[in-house]
């Protein structure tokens, strides 16, 4: 029996080492790029003072969760860098009345806003005005699906969603143990590289995240495989073209809209990325030059500020988010000028 | 704990590490071992259950004892009947009230009427199915005098919650399994090899065949309005190895545990995809299941032997109940008439018979004439499957509609994977080179240099690893 223990052990034990590790490294809880990326996470100790600058408690009301009031003077529909404690939402609630609808039952803001408008929202709710924010890789996306006849009601008195919300945990049976074992290895002895189809390592010129290794940047795919779409001309037009469409939809309510772009890593640190022959965005200089009726938050233009005073990590160095550091920068611009 | 977790990776060591280090001789210790590790295996699903499967346990033992003890026929009957109607009351309870109570509800409706029936929030508990008809058989094979009664309660417990066989089959006879149960066993290096491997063959159908297939009927299925013929061709396709996978898998595991502890179990499936009729398939296919629907009813209701009408009449009933016995839904019901109207010709044409033997026996490849009939057979059943897979008879009559239309003959709505059809011809191909055998993996490699040999098991694990779809559980697991 000895021998079948032994023999059997040969193939077993090192797949169980290989899970052990796993366990011990590999956070399924961990920050977005480190998930995505099967990577190791070494950036603990600077997340955690990052995460001592988060506000404790909620300012804002959730629309699904909370008691609406009758009047609001901000409204914010956007994605996951408006939800949250830690976001600008809940730092301008600190001085403003802020209402945030999120999209737990449409994921798309922009289509989000039109069904307010088709609705009685409005009528009931009295709102000064929108902030609509989006993040860079998927605003042209966003806005190219925009129906402006639909009408869904919004409401707050869904039954409780039950979306995906199982605990993500270490399976054994699953890639990840490989995956992770095999990334590992590329993050530690590469700069260039690419983890999972998910997640790029590209080397900067500057050291402008904290982190304990080189001068890289951690970025998701999206942010490269969108750029055709969020360079072309045709539709950026489209876009600005709908945000003065429901600008004015908007004026009619005697509502005034706010429109925010959240730049992607790849667009905030491009210019100290020293990859040759990488395609340069051009979604957010060409709004700045367009002729709007809304009023644009150029957020990218706040934080290159930052940026060329050598502040680290206003983005997290292992997330697609910005940082705390990013947050009170950008909303401190958004109180000056609402 | 399902046969693909951690925790029954950390469970089964354990245990087999306690049974051998018992001495052979103490029987009534690796006897009670299997027995508290099985009754933990079942708690782990759900504790409240446990009461329901002992409670099971004590009333066939008791009631298998009272029916060898007394000599009347009458009495014996008597006790029979006790034991089979509890048995099957708590089945039907269990698995079948809220589904009688819907249709009796619908029915009434037809006619105007309205029936204020209570539907209740029942689970059904894991396993039902599989040990309420161990427990059956047990009653019925002392009745027919083909055994005694087993004297000793933890062996005849342990014959009932053995824990390789007791959530999802196979389902074994008293005549087989009880005997093993008395036997000194000693560590068998072959038999465990055999095991292990046979689990490792289990666990790639499982992981990589039947939940990668998974991902693309699931997004097929659940939205059968968006897409068309040809995607569900491709789809249904696919869940014919899943469900393959997923089953055959699961009974792969469940008997190289079995090995594990010197055990053979029932062989539940004998490669049915290579059958080349319909009766050979029903030969191949949850063995244990038909096999117990023809010696437990199709045999005493007379089997073939009163005419061709009776006969005719009898295998209808058998395989409506199979179809039955898979869940409370009208969609299992139609999937075993339908086997049973594909049955019917060869019946009827006395052909049912024909093909005993193993598909090229000796023979490296099949000729043209038994791989048109192969992929004849595989064509029906996969028909079958599409009312096995849908929600109800509605949804399939629509996906057959599009199937048998010019839909089928475009493009699908969206492609799977290519790296699935690889792994599907990959196990096809290993399950072929074995199919005189017991399982895909058993002599693959036997002869072939050490290094190569054990290369191949690792690229088996790794590929499992690396392969492994989103967990998903055991089909079977819902009967």
């Amino acid at each position: 029996m000895l021998k079948y223990v032994f023999k059997s052990s040969l193939f077993i034990i090192p797949f169980v080492l290989l899970y052990l590790w796993n366990v011990l490294f590999y956070d399924v809880n961990g920050n977005d790029l480190i998930r995505l990326g099967y990577i190791p996470d070494f950036y603990k100790k600077t997340k955690n003072e990052l995460y001592a600058l988060n506000e404790k408690k909620q300012f804002f009301d959730n629309f699904y969760t909370d008691n609406i009031k009758a009047n609001y003077d901000i409204l914010v529909l956007g994605d996951s860098f408006s939800e949250e404690k830690h976001s600008f939402t809940n730092k301008l609630a600190k001085n403003k009345k802020v209402l945030l609808i999120d999209g737990r039952q449409e994921n798309n803001p922009f289509q989000r806003l039109i069904y307010l408008i088709n609705s009685d929202f409005f009528q009931k709710v009295k709102v000064k005005n929108i902030i609509l924010e989006s993040v860079e890789r998927s605003v042209i996306d966003r806005s190219n699906q925009i129906k402006f006849t639909k009408k869904i009601k919004i409401t707050n008195k869904l039954k409780k969603i039950t979306g995906n919300s199982k605990k993500p945990e270490h399976t054994f049976f699953s890639n990840q143990a490989l995956l992770f074992s095999y990334n590992t290895i590329k993050y530690l002895l590469l700069n260039n590289s690419f983890f999972n189809k998910n997640v790029y390592m590209l080397p900067m010129s500057k050291k402008l995240f904290s982190d304990f290794k080189k001068k890289n940047l951690l970025i998701v795919h999206e942010d490269i495989s969108n750029l055709n779409l969020n360079n072309n001309k045709k539709f950026a037009n489209n876009l600005n073209d709908n945000l003065n469409k429901i600008n004015s939809l908007l004026e009619r309510k005697k509502i005034k809209l706010y429109f925010m772009i959240c730049p992607d890593k790849y667009d905030m640190y491009y210019e100290y990325l020293i990859t040759k022959n990488l395609i340069k965005p051009k979604l957010i200089e060409r709004i700045n030059r367009f002729n709007k009726k809304y009023i644009f938050f150029d957020t990218k233009k706040f934080l290159k500020f930052e940026l060329k005073k050598n502040t680290q990590d206003l983005y997290f160095y292992d997330d697609t988010h910005w940082s705390p550091k990013a947050v009170m920068i950008v909303s401190d611009s958004i109180i000056k000028r609402i | 704990m399902i046969f693909n977790s951690l925790s029954f990776l950390i469970f089964l060591p354990i245990v087999f590490t306690i049974y051998w280090s018992i001495k052979a001789n103490k029987l009534l210790y690796r006897n009670l071992t299997l027995l508290i590790a099985s009754y933990y295996f079942y708690a782990c699903w759900d504790f409240r259950f446990l009461i329901l499967l002992i409670f099971s346990t004590f009333l066939d033992y008791i009631t298998g004892y009272l029916i060898s003890i007394n000599s009347k026929r009458k009495n014996k009957r008597l006790w029979l009947i006790i034991s089979i109607t509890i048995n099957l009351g708590f089945l039907g309870f269990f698995k079948y009230y809220n589904f009688f109570a819907h249709s009796f509800a619908n029915l009434l409706s037809k006619f105007g009427l309205e029936a204020n029936l209570s539907y209740l929030n029942i689970i059904l508990p894991i396993g039902i199915s599989f040990y309420t008809f161990h427990g059956v058989s047990y009653v019925l094979d002392i009745y027919n005098n083909k055994i005694k009664p087993e004297k000793n309660f933890i062996i005849y417990s342990l014959f009932v919650a053995y824990f390789p066989l007791l959530v999802a089959g196979p389902i074994e006879r008293a005549t087989h399994l009880l005997p093993q149960l008395k036997t000194i066993k000693k560590f068998n290096f072959n038999l465990a090899k055999l095991g292990m491997k046979q689990i490792l063959w289990g666990l790639f159908k499982k992981i990589v065949i039947a939940d990668n297939c998974a991902v693309y009927v699931d997004q097929i299925y659940n939205f059968e309005s968006g897409h068309n013929g040809s995607a569900f061709i491709v789809a249904s396709v696919l869940f014919a190895f899943q469900i393959y996978g997923d089953f055959s898998g699961y009974s792969d595991i469940a008997l190289g545990t079995s090995r594990l502890f010197g055990i053979e179990l029932i062989k539940n499936f004998s490669f049915p995809y290579f059958s080349r009729d319909i009766a050979e398939f029903w030969r191949r296919w949850h063995i244990s299941l038909s096999s117990w629907f023809r010696d437990y009813v199709y045999i005493p209701l007379g089997g073939s032997k009163n005419g061709l009408i009776k006969s005719v009449i009898n295998t209808f009933i058998i395989f409506t109940l199979s179809g039955f016995w898979h869940g409370a839904n009208w969609t299992f019901l139609f999937w075993g008439v339908i086997n049973a109207i594909y049955f019917m010709p060869l019946l009827l044409k006395q052909k049912n018979r024909k093909n005993l033997d193993y598909i090229a026996e000796n023979k490296t490849f099949p000729n043209f004439k038994e791989l048109s009939q192969v992929i004849l057979t595989f064509s029906l059943v996969t028909i079958g499957w599409i009312f096995f897979r849908s929600q109800n008879i509605d949804v399939a009559f629509r996906i057959l509609t599009r199937i048998f239309s010019l839909e089928a003959i475009k493009k699908p709505t969206i492609y799977p994977n290519i790296q699935t059809f690889l792994l599907i011809c990959f196990m096809l191909i290993l399950e072929w080179q074995n199919r005189m055998l017991n399982f895909g993996l058993e002599k693959t490699g036997e002869k072939w240099p050490k290094l190569l040999k054990y290369g191949l098991y690792y690229l088996i694990i790794f590929s499992i690893f690396w392969f492994a779809g989103e967990e998903k559980q055991f089909i079977y697991f819902q009967f």
